[in-house]
């Protein structure tokens, strides 16, 4: 087996694992203030689980991409391709840009649904507008996701 | 199909007649009382504001919500299922006004606050028994009485604990150095020995010395007495902690005693809730009344109501009223009336979204029916699969038939059932049902056949024709965005923003993507160029000239201009936006093969092969619908707000909220 192949199966799980950060450490900011939420207002779980489910995204857009990478290598079809080096590289920089937009974007997702669980307290009848705007973060690793998706396309084996 | 047009209402009459009004004024529930000093009324200066004396109702409310709080621990826990399903009980004016009459609040109260009292000393004499039974625990073997542990004459004695590890050196040493002493270990439980240490008095000095330094920590073994504790003196430690254990069990006998008691309590529980809700609409309508403006002889009170509602108010009050007078009218140009939106039975659901953005000011335009059909289809796209849009739609309309919904939710239902069928149509045409099912896993090849023809665009395919697509629908939707303000434009007779700030952006953004499809190739032609090069340029032109049409300096005119034309970076930018229908469409999709490839990976596993393979297929795709459903909803949403609203919308509209009968538990008739 060749350095190609390395290079892209880290690649690969790069995207998982970067992204894979960015989510935890987005849903752990924000389901902590959550928590304290709760122990006083037990009914609006409904609301908040949104609110810190919403990070979550990220480390599923790293795996989207980790198995197109996946698919794209024939990996699942039991012949081992044959990689060049430069192949390997291309299937590794073709995985950074959902791998970092994941994980900057999960932690500061994060960030923004924590503030947004005051507006679950305070106007349980506007979360979702604070949804909304937690969202808004969301699009950089969503734009990540696709040009993952678009190189991983192009690249010739 | 906008904003409902709305009146105003005011009424005149006797200060006597002023509750009976605003009790019929509730019942009708169509008009939002407003505060009088909101109206130009010509007497304002005149009328004074007493405030209602509502404590009398406050304090009723507050204990009636105190005792529901306090039966609710003593209820059986309903299912989430029985909640939604269970219809409010509905209640008729007369049994209202009987119930009101006889039920003593008061006493029922006390009674109430007396049982809480009561357990909440039980509880805490529980918890006592409790600290003390595990206190004596470990000195169940010694049988001596505990009033002899005092020691006699020359000798001392003393119990204590010290750490397990440290028994072994401190006997040791103490063998050593004081020697006239006696250990004996009683028990260790958890790590920690606890010890009756015997000794000559004259060596208690360099004892305690010793002990202190291993952190020997004494324990004195003693009764209160019994007047305080129920247990009698002169027994050892076994026989107190029979005494404890006995009273642990006459307190449990207690509580069950007490709880039935409770239970009889909760015979009322049902009176309760309806007294809330009345006096819950009593205290509105107090409220109200506040609003209103009085004289000593006079009453005035000023409200909204939709224009639709004008012949039922009137013929209502004039019924039941014949001394007072009631006016309604238009509102006046610099009036803001509180905003409701009427919209067709298939679009109403939608005007949810618009109001998690803020609702359109009265004048303005309703941009409920603008956005449906984008967020429709957006949706749609993103959830893309027959499969999941069938489970959607089935799930909301039987949410929608078995249970009893709030407004709120009723209307999120709606929207999932319709967006389910957009999100059906969506999978035939992306060929999704459930991922690749039908295409690579059944063994039905006339299906897979009907399926495949009907697919128009397979996003993991050909992510570049869908993401053209997405561009596309990008492209419209913005530039229909900047069409519904010129023809805001229009309607005002504002022709110079309409045709010179407006219009040129129309001709631009179509005008530069023209321009792209024929230097690439794809279009060709002396026309085309022509048409292409030529409506960019005049209206690129336009925009540079006339947009700092303010200006008197011709520099700093054609400054703005310039500065005016790099709009357009954001307009395109606004349009790339729309991609994200394509990656959560990818999303989505590609999840759903990976469930049905592991799902299918265990039909090889023998037995149990297809109960495994069963349970993959559904928890998998049942958590992909789940958080693609989210995305599907927050997404598309967002699009509306940020990339369409600001192209012409401005909220700031205050909904319409009706003074009406409003209820907690029961239906009052």
């Amino acid at each position: 087996m060749g350095w190609g192949l390395v290079l892209a199966i880290l690649g690969a799980a790069l995207a998982v694992i970067l992204a894979g950060f960015g989510s935890s450490i987005g849903i752990s900011i924000a389901a902590q203030p959550c928590d304290g939420l709760l122990s006083e207002n037990p009914e609006a779980f409904g609301n908040v689980l949104i609110l810190a489910a919403l990070p979550g995204t990220q480390g599923i857009y790293g795996f989207v991409s980790a198995f197109f990478a996946i698919i794209q290598l024939g990996l699942l079809t039991g012949k081992v391709p044959q990689l060049t080096v430069s192949q390997g590289m291309q299937f590794l920089g073709a995985c950074l840009p959902v791998g970092f937009g994941g994980l900057v974007s999960g932690i500061y997702q994060g960030k923004v649904s924590a503030a947004g669980v005051a507006v679950a307290a305070k106007q349980p009848g506007d979360s979702m507008k604070a949804v909304i705007l937690s969202a808004l973060v969301e699009t950089y690793a969503i734009l990540g996701l696709l040009a993952t998706i678009l190189l991983l396309m192009g690249i010739k084996i | 199909m906008a904003v409902d047009k709305l009146k105003k209402i005011e009424i005149l009459g006797y200060r006597n007649l002023r509750e009976e009004v605003i009790a019929s004024l509730q019942k009708l529930g169509v008009v939002q009382v407003i505060d009088f000093t909101e109206s130009n009324l010509e007497v304002r200066d005149l009328v004074e504001r007493r405030e209602t004396d509502t404590r009398d109702v406050d304090i009723k409310l507050q204990q009636i919500t105190y005792i529901l709080n306090f039966l609710k621990g003593f209820e059986e826990k309903k299912g989430l299922l029985d909640t939604l399903t269970e219809a409010p009980k509905v209640v008729d004016q007369a049994a209202l006004t009987h119930l009101v009459q006889t039920f003593n609040l008061s006493e029922y109260y006390q009674r109430c606050q007396e049982q809480e009292a009561r357990i909440n000393t039980l509880h805490s004499r529980e918890a006592r028994i409790k600290t003390d039974l595990e206190f004596w625990q470990p000195w169940k073997v010694l049988t001596v009485d505990v009033r002899e542990l005092e020691g006699c004459g020359r000798y001392g004695i003393m119990t204590g604990t010290v750490d397990a590890g440290l028994l072994a050196p401190l006997t040791q040493e103490l063998e050593g150095s004081v020697a006239e002493v006696d250990i004996t270990e009683i028990t260790t439980v958890k790590s920690k020995a606890y010890l009756l240490i015997i000794f000559l008095v004259e060596v208690r000095d360099r004892l305690l010395d010793v002990l202190r330094r291993y952190e020997f920590q004494e324990v004195k073994l003693s009764v209160a007495e019994e007047s305080k504790t129920g247990i009698p003196a002169g027994i050892p430690p076994a026989g107190i902690i029979d005494q404890l254990q006995n009273q642990l069990k006459a307190i449990q006998a207690d509580f069950e005693s007490w709880h039935r008691a409770s239970q009889d309590l909760l015979k009322e529980k049902e009176s309760c809730q309806i007294l809330h809700d009345y006096y819950l609409n009593l205290q509105k309508r107090q409220k109200i009344s506040d609003l209103s403006a009085n004289t000593r002889e006079v009453f005035s009170l000023i409200g909204w109501l939709r224009a639709q509602d004008e012949e039922k108010v009137l013929r209502t009050l004039e019924r039941d009223f014949s001394e007072i007078d009631i006016s309604i009218h238009d509102p006046g140009p610099d009036e803001s009336p509180p905003v409701v939106l009427v919209n067709s039975k298939l679009v109403s659901p939608f005007e949810m979204i618009t109001s998690l953005y803020g609702l359109p000011r009265y004048q303005q335009i309703d941009p409920t029916p603008l956005l449906a059909p984008f967020f429709f289809l957006f949706f749609g796209l993103c959830l893309g699969d027959a499969g999941y849009g069938f489970i959607l739609s089935l799930t909301a309309i039987l949410a929608l038939r078995s249970f009893h919904l709030k407004e709120g939710s009723r209307k999120l239902m709606q929207v999932f059932f319709l967006c389910g069928l957009s999100t059906i149509m969506c999978g035939i045409f992306t060929g999704g049902w459930f991922g690749d099912l039908v295409s690579n896993y059944l063994p039905l090849a006339s299906l897979q056949h009907f399926t495949k023809k009907l697919t128009l665009m397979d996003p993991i395919k050909d992510p570049l024709t869908f993401l053209i697509f997405t561009l596309s629908l990008g492209f419209i939707q913005v530039w229909f965005g900047m069409s519904i303000q010129m023809y805001k434009h229009l309607r005002e007779k504002d022709w110079q923003n309409a045709f010179l700030s407006r219009l040129p952006w129309l001709i631009l953004l179509p005008g530069i993507i023209l321009l792209l499809v024929v230097s690439g190739g794809k279009l060709q032609g002396p026309v085309w160029s022509a048409v292409a090069k030529w409506s960019s340029l005049l209206s690129a032109a336009t925009i540079v000239l006339f947009e700092g049409r303010d200006r008197d300096n011709i520099f700093s005119r054609v400054g703005v201009g310039l500065l005016a034309l790099y709009g357009i970076v954001g307009y395109y930018a606004d349009m790339l936006s729309y991609c994200r229908l394509l990656a959560l469409g990818l999303a989505s999709a590609i999840i759903a093969n990976v469930v049905n490839q592991i799902a299918f990976m265990t039909v090889k596993i023998p037995y149990a092969g297809i109960i495994i393979m069963a349970s993959i297929f559904v928890v998998g795709h049942l958590f992909n619908l789940v958080i693609n459903l989210l995305g599907a909803f927050v997404h598309p949403s967002r699009l509306q707000f940020i990339e369409f609203f600001t192209k012409f919308f401005e909220g700031g509209g205050k909904p319409f909220m009706p003074f009406a009968i409003e209820s907690k538990y029961v239906v009052i008739k």
